[in-house]
Parts: structure tokens; sequence; C-alpha cells
């Protein structure tokens, strides 16, 4: 390892993005990030918390490239750049709704030119990996919405990124379907490798993921706190009530709160 | 249509096909019931049997002229169809491309097609003037449809196909010519009711002037003489054709939407 490590949270590894005064003001005026300090260290999965319409998808979309920071800097945005470095899961499953499972998450391949003998297995692999083997074939409309965001997350890791950037991508399913993608989602995390930026307004679900929890402001957004989460890695329903976990929801609830107060609600 | 389709039942259908049968059975009835008792005269009112007579009898001279008029109205709605649908790509891909055409299409569209032919007949001479006259009333409706189609896909796939750096050409055939087919289906099903309108009118025009032997012309030719058993005759071959273009339409325009919005609504 070189050089001092900017932040003491993100000692255990060089950063992979780093947002250093980042700010985002819309052309209709709205001011949505404002000073936005924030490093990804290679391997962790980040959760990123705050009240909604606080600038957490903005702060997704600029460390993808697909909008432009109006002040500041953001290093490692070449990712973005080059081929499969990044994956992206929307808040919406996002599928073509006239492909089935397999096409739709071939597209990104497709779409880097690889041909489609050469994708198979890759293809069966992700769609194994994400537990919807068998229905390679099916539409996206006949699926439900839980098994519409395991495609997502297939697309999203098909090309093996290095940084799978996703955005409040449970927030529409219901508690049980969520709790068991949580689940899968830390065994993917685990079985890939990647670094997860993990956007989410739900507490619970930021520390049962996370390793480190940052707590964004209310708009203008920036980052109000950053909270270690030094649980096992080994995470499962147990977890939910152990004193340790709760103890972080309670701390990173109170930070929320504090990035509430003196907001109108 | 759809109600019945809805309901599902055969007896649904059933009646869907039952009930106007019922209807046309009853009214021809009556009429040729009123005709045979009040003794009126065919030059006057022919009766449904002597319609029928009277096209059996004039085939040699109908016939023809229905396969001019449906050979035009075809030629110059699939011209206008393919047309609309690469201007409306053209007009899409560059905003000074549209500005600086689309004040014409929407000219071309407000003025009456009665008003063109006339000019058109001058120039253009007969045939070519029903083609265009089609062609005029066709073009716009799978033009404007085209454009609002191409614009109408999902942002965020749009987001996705940037993240994954995808080219100008498979943005257009991936995502937005997908994204816009149930969109071009509902324009060229409206070009082709337009369309047999667009070629009688012509043939309209373009009669009076002397020439032409469209079924329209056939319809004026009849008129003047007072041959009206044969005007009725026309104007049910008209009527055919029409329902006929509107089901090939139909259909086809069906199976694009049920491809590329598998979903429905
Ligand atoms: N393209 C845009 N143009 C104008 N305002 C925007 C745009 N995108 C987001 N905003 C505004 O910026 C703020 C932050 O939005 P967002 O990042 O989506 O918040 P969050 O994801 O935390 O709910 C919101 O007030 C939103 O209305
Ligand atoms: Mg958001």
């Amino acid at each position: 390892m070189t050089g001092a490590p900017a932040r003491p949270l993100s000692a255990t590894a060089p950063a992979l993005v780093s947002l250093a005064g980042v700010g985002k003001a819309f052309d209709n005026g709205v001011v949505a990030l404002q000073g936005v300090d924030l490093a990804v260290a290679e391997g962790e999965f980040l959760a990123l918390l705050g009240p909604s319409g606080c600038g957490k998808t903005t702060v997704l979309r600029l460390i993808a490239g697909l909008d432009e920071p109006s002040a500041g800097a953001i290093a490692g945005q070449a990712l973005a750049a080059r081929e499969g470095g990044l994956g992206y899961v929307f808040q919406d499953a996002t599928l073509l709704p006239w492909a089935n499972v397999a096409d739709n998450v071939f597209l990104p391949l497709r779409l880097a030119g690889v041909a489609r003998r050469d994708a198979d297995e890759r293809i069966a692999a992700m769609l194994r990996l994400v537990g919807i083997d068998g229905f390679a074939g099916a539409l996206p409309h006949q699926l439900s919405g839980g098994m519409r965001m395991r495609v997502a997350i297939a697309r999203a890791l098909v090309t093996r990124p290095r940084l799978l950037l996703m955005d409040e991508p449970f927030a529409a399913l219901d508690e049980i379907t969520r709790f068991r993608l949580n689940d899968d989602l830390l065994r993917l995390k685990h079985e890939t490798g990647c670094t997860v930026v993990f956007v989410t307004h739900s507490v619970y679900e930021a520390v049962y993921l996370s390793t480190r929890v940052a707590v964004m402001s209310a708009r203008p957004g920036r980052i109000l706190r950053e909270i270690a989460v030094d649980l096992p890695a080994r995470r499962d329903d147990a977890l939910r009530r152990d004193p340790a976990y709760l103890a972080l929801c309670a701390e990173a609830s109170a930070a929320l709160h504090a990035a509430l107060a003196g907001s109108p609600a | 249509m759809s109600r019945a389709a809805r309901a599902g039942s055969a007896g649904a259908r059933f009646a869907g096909w039952l009930l106007p049968g019922a209807v046309l059975a009853a009214t021809l009835a009556a009429w040729e019931a009123f005709v045979a008792l009040s003794g009126t005269p065919a030059y006057v009112l022919p009766a449904p049997s002597r319609v029928l007579r009277t096209l059996a009898a004039d085939w040699p001279v109908l016939a023809p002229a229905l396969g001019v008029t449906l050979r035009l109205t075809l030629a110059g709605f699939a011209s206008a169809a393919a047309g609309g649908v690469l201007m409306g790509v053209a007009l899409t891909r560059s905003r000074w491309a549209e500005l600086a055409f689309s004040p014409y299409a929407v000219i071309l569209q407000v003025t009456p097609l009665v008003a063109i032919a006339p000019i058109l007949v001058i120039y253009a001479g007969v045939t070519a003037t029903v083609y265009l006259s089609v062609f005029l009333v066709a073009f716009f409706p799978v033009l404007a449809a085209t454009m609002a189609g191409l614009r109408a896909a999902d942002p965020a796939l749009s987001d996705l196909f940037r993240l994954y750096r995808a080219t100008p050409a498979q943005r257009l055939f991936q995502l937005e010519l997908p994204s816009a087919a149930p969109f071009i289906a509902a324009g060229v099903r409206t070009a082709g009711g337009l369309s047999l309108i667009g070629a009688v009118v012509a043939e309209f025009v373009a009669g009076a002037g002397g020439a032409g032997s469209g079924l329209a012309y056939r319809i004026v030719e009849a008129s003047y003489r007072l041959n009206v058993p044969r005007l009725f005759a026309s104007v049910l071959l008209i009527c055919v054709a029409g329902l006929l273009i509107y089901a090939i339409v139909s259909v086809a325009c069906a199976a694009l939407v049920r491809r590329w919005r598998p979903q429905g609504g």
C-alpha cells in the first residue's frame, strides 16, 4: 500500500473512485449536491444513506459518468469509460420489455460487440448466479418484481465489473423478497469480489449489507457522517436481532435524523 | 371488438358477429321489401338484389377499376409508411433537420387534399396524382407517430445504453425503433384508413378532368349518367375495399404490437 490514506475508514484499500468537493447544480437552479467528499475503497460495500431527494441518485450518476459535476473533481471515473468496468442497477429493473431474460442479460455484451454464441455460457452462469436459471426464455412481464430485479443484477454483473452501483434496487419489493435479495446480494458480492455502492433510504438495509455507511444531509446533499460497520463478513437473519447490529442501526438512524433536522419535512 | 375479446367467452365473440349480421340482414330485407312494395324505380333507389345483379353484370367494367384504385392506394400507402418512418428517423437524428423541415410537414397536413389535387393533376397526370394524394394523406400520421415513438424510449434504458457506450446505430435499432413500434403501428393504422379516402378524392378531382379508370371515377361517371344501380354497386365495392385494407393493416399492426410490446397496454 502506498501513501497515507485520505480517510481513516477506507484505510484498508486504495480508493477505486473518489469525489472531492463535488457539487451539482441542475439547469433549473436546483442545487442537488454541494461539497461532497467521498472515497470508495476497492472491495468495500458502501451504503449511501439519506433522505429522499438529497442527491443519492445524483452521486451514482456522477460516478457512472452519466452526468458531469458542476464543481469539484471525481477521480476514477475512467472506470465508466473502460468497457465493462462498471455495473449499474436502477431503482426499477429497467429491462427491455420485448426481449427475454437471456437477451436482456446479453445486452451489455451485445453492445460491446460480443457474438451471442460466445456469450451463451456466461449468460447461463449469470442466471445461475442470481438464481433465475430456468427462466432464460421468459419475458420481463411474466416475472415477479423480485425476479425482474435479479435479471437486472445479472445484467449488471455480466461484464464482470469492478464496481457495482445500485440505486435503491429493492425499495419497491415486499419485505420478505427484499430480505432474500439482501442475502443473495451479499453472496454475489463475495463470489464476484466486486466493489459495491448501494443507495438506500432504509437504515436497516444499509447496516445489514454494508461494510461502511455514508449518511447524507438533506438537499443540497453532502456526506454528513461515515459509520464503519464492524460486523462479521458472514451475515444472516440472526444478525437482524444482534445487539451490535441494532446499535449500529440506532447510530445511523440518529445521523439520518440529524440530517433531516432543520430542513423542512 | 376489444370488449368482446376481453369477455373472452365464445358466446360474446359469436354475438360480436351475429348481432351486426342480424342488423344488416334486417336492414336489407326492409329495403328490399320497401322497393318492391312501393314500386320505386331502380333509377331512384335500386333494391339490394338489383345492386348485386348490377355488380355481377358490370364486373368486367368495375373489376379493373377496383384493381387500379387498390393498386395505387396500396402503392401510395406503402411508400408513405416507409417514407414516414425514414423521415421520422432522419428528423429525430438532427435538431437542425427537425427545425428546417417540421413546418412543411405541418403545412402539408393542414392543407386539404382536395385543394392540392387539381394542381397535382396539371403537372403529374392522373395516375401519379392518385398515388401522390394517397402518399400525402398517409405520410403525416406515420411521420408524427414515428417521431413521438422514437422519443418515447424509457430514459433509464437510454441511460443504460449510454453507460455501455452504445453506438448511434445500436441505440436506434435496439432501443428507439423497438420502443417506437407500437406508436408506428398506430400511425400506420390511421394512415391505412386515410389512404383510400386520398385515392377516392384524387380520382374525383382527376375524373372531372375527363381521364382515369379508377373505381371513384366510375362512381362519378355513373352519377352523371344517372346509372344509380351501378353507382350503388361501385360504392359497395369501395366499401369492401376499405374493409379489406383495414383488416390487412389491423392484422399487421397487431402483430407488430404483440412483438414489441408483449405486456400489452
Ligand atoms: N435532471 C434533473 N434536473 C433538475 N433537477 C433534478 C434532476 N435530477 C434530480 N434533480 C433534483 O435534484 C435533487 C436530488 O435528486 P436525486 O439525486 O434523485 O435524489 P435522491 O436519489 O436522493 O432521492 C432532487 O431535488 C431532484 O428533484
Ligand atoms: Mg433516487
